[in-house]
């Protein structure tokens, strides 16, 4: 008894020091996330549709969706330095047996340089990319440009993409 | 030259007056000294009772050089009054032998001679500069104590640093170090006295040479540090209780341990051992509520400050803003075991033949410390050992070399009662030979920190004292740029110790407290791929009315787990309904456990400010919104970061009832754009943190990305200097 007396005391003897803030309101908000950026497309989303020029197909599979042998997005950046170009893939079995190796990256029609797609499996590359390739506000083709596809059926496929875009 | 008078005169008119005050308290004391002791003990025993007067000066806020002038008059005009220059005459203690006076004064002298002229030159230690004499130039320019958020050694117990701002005053950086010195030297006394008093001057001879010719005991006592202080009051203590002293003396010495150093409380157990063995109950006591006394204002100050009496320790017990709990784990565990240091058994070499790996060394000498152990055959040599050990007990929470001071005393008498007499003068002088400066460089490789030089011309001033410190250190060219190219009252956020005391600019060090954590998160979070907002966790759940919502951390990693110190963030929080976002309102009330402080920080709608835990993951940590009302929901979205694999979470809700239940198990993870103004983003927070200007080195990990990539972030280089760049945000 005298232990938990001592004990009682003890916390609060601490509780006494510590000073610790009240459950409060939230702060005014200072920003707002966007979730649908205009610099990267997550293909699992309908409002990607608004970045894919061609080469990508409309229907979302979980997260992702089929690229073509030429698949082309357009994207608008507000910052130019410091920025890389990433693409999120998935090459399937198929296109390798299609004698797929690689795929080509071009921005503003410009070589990024070429994913390594000789081996089946996830992918996720990212190139830094000039900073004199960008302009901000201004809208910038990506290209992906696979060396191989294959068929499904009466579809043409490349890989599956998850996403792609500029990112940090 | 006047320069070098100013540094004596403000080191001197310090242990001037802290004599004083202790001759008058000895004279309290009525102890019976012998005319040997009586002057290095008034010393020792002046100096809490100064540091105490200069403590609540700084907390009235009156540090003004003329107040300080007025009051060592005053001190000195009391002592004068009460008797304390009148020379006294009274029983001697036992003599020298004539080879051993002979021996132990000239060793002394010559490394006294070499210590002074070492602590005058201008100061350049890491810590010295840095915060010891930092946070002394910060009081001395604000008059008193200020509350300093952005740097932790600020709430480390300061009774020495008490004394070096009363040296300061008058003869800045080098006063200081030589009041250190003062207590490096006078502990060899204390030793010699210590062993006439108990018979074996021999004995106290060579140890107090031991001691003093000691390499990083020489470095350690000619800087502005405070571990031979902490030495010398540790041996005080012991010499007291030994002494029989009044308790109410030691029970001062012993706080004043505390407030040179929170590990020195250890030296309050050795009289109360020696009162309890003795059932002295009452004298126990009144040792205790003295030595309590002495050392409380520094708890208080930390109360009130910082809202933890043991700041920068022990923030699980006490949270607060100004240390993270993570960041004392992280500390404290690599005090422990310093870089390259894989096991203890490397300790005995490095402390004493090596010295690379721990900051300094003891010098081969003290390979011979187990032969302490033969001194356990006399009384004298068990106090000692038992001494050692008690002094000993803290080191382990950090092993840098001059973190054995408070027990190398104590080890050095042992060694001293184990050794065949005959053997000690050779010893002794073999040492003294071997710890001089530059010796360890011609029989060790690559010895650590010591001595190198005694810079007789810089001490003096006949080198420019500028000249002198621009040339030994890079970073008081640094400190002298920041303060030639910022305006006055600016914050400087760095990211590398540098030595702030050369610079009146407020430098927030990003690892020295939880502001500069902070401040340093927003820049990582924007500039580390696994710190940024690169994950949104989704809770999906049935369509239900709810009056708050509550998300719990569910995994505690055991011991060893490579996801053991984790900390949980997140960027944001937001709840949604039929695919849209119910905004925060002011009705709502948000709270987490822990870091309630920083919860504001997952609601303000930017995503590169984060709530953290600031603590390792552990299950029971939450982040809750209480609605004030009820809402239907579906679904919630945390936006989080990579850097945290081992955080596991469960969302529970409150029903209108107020109950709350679990919803939903791990949620579904998937990616979020990144925003590409997240630098700039984040540059404009740390802006908003009282931020002004960054201090880059080319060494610091953040130095790549930042100079790279400046017009993203929004800051331009101002200035340069060696590897150091000053950046002005935009």
């Amino acid at each position: 008894m005298k232990l938990a007396r001592w004990m009682s005391l003890l916390v609060l003897l601490q509780a006494g020091c510590a000073r610790l803030p009240a459950p409060g309101p939230p702060p005014a908000r200072r920003g707002a996330l966007d979730d649908h950026p205009a610099h990267y497309a997550f293909l699992r989303e309908r409002a990607a549709d608004a970045r894919i020029v061609e080469g990508i197909g409309e229907e979302i599979h979980d997260d992702w969706r089929w690229a073509a042998r030429r698949a082309v997005l357009r994207f608008v950046v507000e910052e130019t330095q410091g920025v890389q170009f990433r693409v999120v893939l998935t090459v399937p079995e198929e296109f390798l047996r299609a004698g797929g190796r690689r795929i080509d990256v071009r921005i503003g029609g410009k070589p990024l340089g070429a994913i390594d797609a000789s081996r089946a499996g996830y992918i996720d590359w990212r190139q830094p990319v000039p900073e004199e390739w960008l302009a901000p506000g201004k809208e910038i083709l990506a290209e992906l440009e696979a060396d191989a596809e294959w068929m499904q059926g009466n579809e043409r496929r490349g890989y599956i993409l998850g996403s792609a875009g500029f990112t940090l | 030259m006047p320069k070098a008078l100013s540094v004596l005169f403000g080191a001197g008119f310090t242990v001037l007056c802290a004599w004083a005050l202790g001759r008058m308290a000895l004279k309290r004391a009525r102890m019976g000294l012998a005319v040997e002791e009586r002057h290095v003990l008034a010393f020792m025993c002046g100096a809490p009772l100064l540091s105490l007067l200069i403590t609540g000066m700084c907390a009235a806020g009156i540090v003004y050089d003329g107040v300080l002038l007025a009051a060592g008059a005053l001190i000195l005009i009391a002592a004068w009054k009460d008797g304390a220059f009148r020379k006294e005459e009274g029983e001697g203690l036992a003599p020298l032998p004539r080879l051993w006076q002979w021996l132990f004064g000239t060793v002394f002298a010559i490394y006294a001679g070499v210590a002074l002229v070492a602590a005058m030159a201008p100061e350049i230690s890491p810590d010295g500069s840095g915060y010891h004499l930092g946070i002394v130039s910060r009081y001395y320019r604000e008059h008193g104590f200020a509350r300093i958020d952005t740097n932790m050694y600020a709430a480390l117990s300061q009774g020495l640093e008490m004394l070096f701002l009363w040296a300061f005053a008058f003869g800045r950086h080098s006063a200081a170090a030589v009041v250190h010195c003062a207590f490096y030297l006078a502990l060899p006394l204390l030793m010699l006295r210590f062993g006439q008093r108990i018979g074996k001057p021999v004995a106290g001879a060579a140890a107090g040479l031991f001691f003093l010719c000691a390499p990083v005991a020489l470095i350690d006592g000619t800087s502005a540090y405070t571990d031979a202080a902490v030495a010398c009051v540790a041996f005080a203590v012991v010499y007291l209780a030994e002494r029989e002293a009044p308790p109410w003396l030691t029970g001062m010495m012993c706080g004043f341990a505390y407030a040179l150093k929170y590990t020195a409380f250890v030296a309050v157990l050795y009289p109360l051992v020696r009162h309890a063995w003795r059932r002295q109950w009452r004298g126990a006591a009144l040792l205790c509520v003295v030595a309590a006394l002495t050392a409380a204002p520094w708890p208080l100050r930390n109360w009130i400050y910082y809202g933890n009496p043991a700041a920068p320790l022990l923030n699980r017990i006490w949270p607060n803003e100004f240390v993270h709990a993570s960041f004392e784990q992280e500390y404290a565990e690599l005090m422990r075991r310093y870089p390259e240091i894989e096991s203890y058994a490397q300790l005995p070499l490095e402390l004493t033949v090596k010295g690379r790996l721990l900051a300094g060394f003891w010098g081969p000498l003290f390979l011979l410390a187990p032969l302490g152990l033969l001194a356990l055959r006399s009384a004298a040599g068990r106090r000692m050992m038992a001494a050692a050990a008690l002094f000993g007990t803290t080191y382990f929470a950090n092993v840098g070399a001059r973190f054995l001071m408070p027990a190398a005393p104590f080890v050095s008498y042992a060694m001293a009662l184990g050794l065949p007499a005959p053997v000690l003068p050779l010893v002794a002088v073999a040492h003294a030979v071997a710890g001089f400066p530059d010796m360890p460089s011609k029989y060790m490789e690559a010895p650590g920190w010591r001595l190198m030089k005694i810079p007789w011309r810089a001490a003096l001033r006949i080198e420019d004292e500028q000249e002198w410190l621009a040339r030994q250190s890079e970073g008081h060219r640094a400190a002298r740029l920041v303060e030639a190219m910022t305006p006055p009252g600016e914050l400087v956020l760095a990211f590398s110790s540098m030595p702030e005391s050369y610079t009146t600019r407020e430098i927030a060090v990003g690892f020295q407290s939880g502001r500069g954590e902070r401040l340093l998160d927003l820049i990582q979070a924007a500039m580390y791929s696994d710190m940024r907002p690169v994950t949104e966790a989704v809770f999906r759940m049935p369509r239900q009315r709810l009056s708050g919502v509550r998300v719990v951390q569910t995994n505690t990693p055991q011991r060893g787990d490579e996801r053991e110190k984790d900390l949980w963030s997140i960027f944001e929080m937001r709840v949604f309904a039929g695919g849209n976002e119910i905004p925060p309102a002011p009705e709502w009330r948000i709270r987490a456990w822990p870091n309630p402080w920083g919860v504001k920080l997952a609601f303000d709608g930017l995503p590169v400010t984060r709530w953290r835990s600031w603590e390792r993951i552990r299950a029971g940590m939450f982040v809750e919104a209480d609605f004030g009302g009820a809402f239907d929901v579906d679904e919630l979205r945390l936006l989080m970061s990579e850097d945290q694999h081992g955080v596991r979470m469960r969302l529970e809700g409150k029903a209108r009832d107020g109950t709350w239940r679990e919803l939903a198990g791990e949620p579904l993870r998937q990616g979020f754009p990144v925003p590409l103004t997240l630098r700039r983003l984040a540059m404009q927070e740390v802006r908003r943190g009282g931020v002004t200007y960054l201090l880059v080195r080319e060494s610091d990990p953040q130095w790549e990305d930042l100079s790279r990539n400046r017009r993203a972030w929004g800051i331009r280089e101002t200035a340069a200097v060696d590897a150091y760049h000053l950046f002005q945000l935009e």
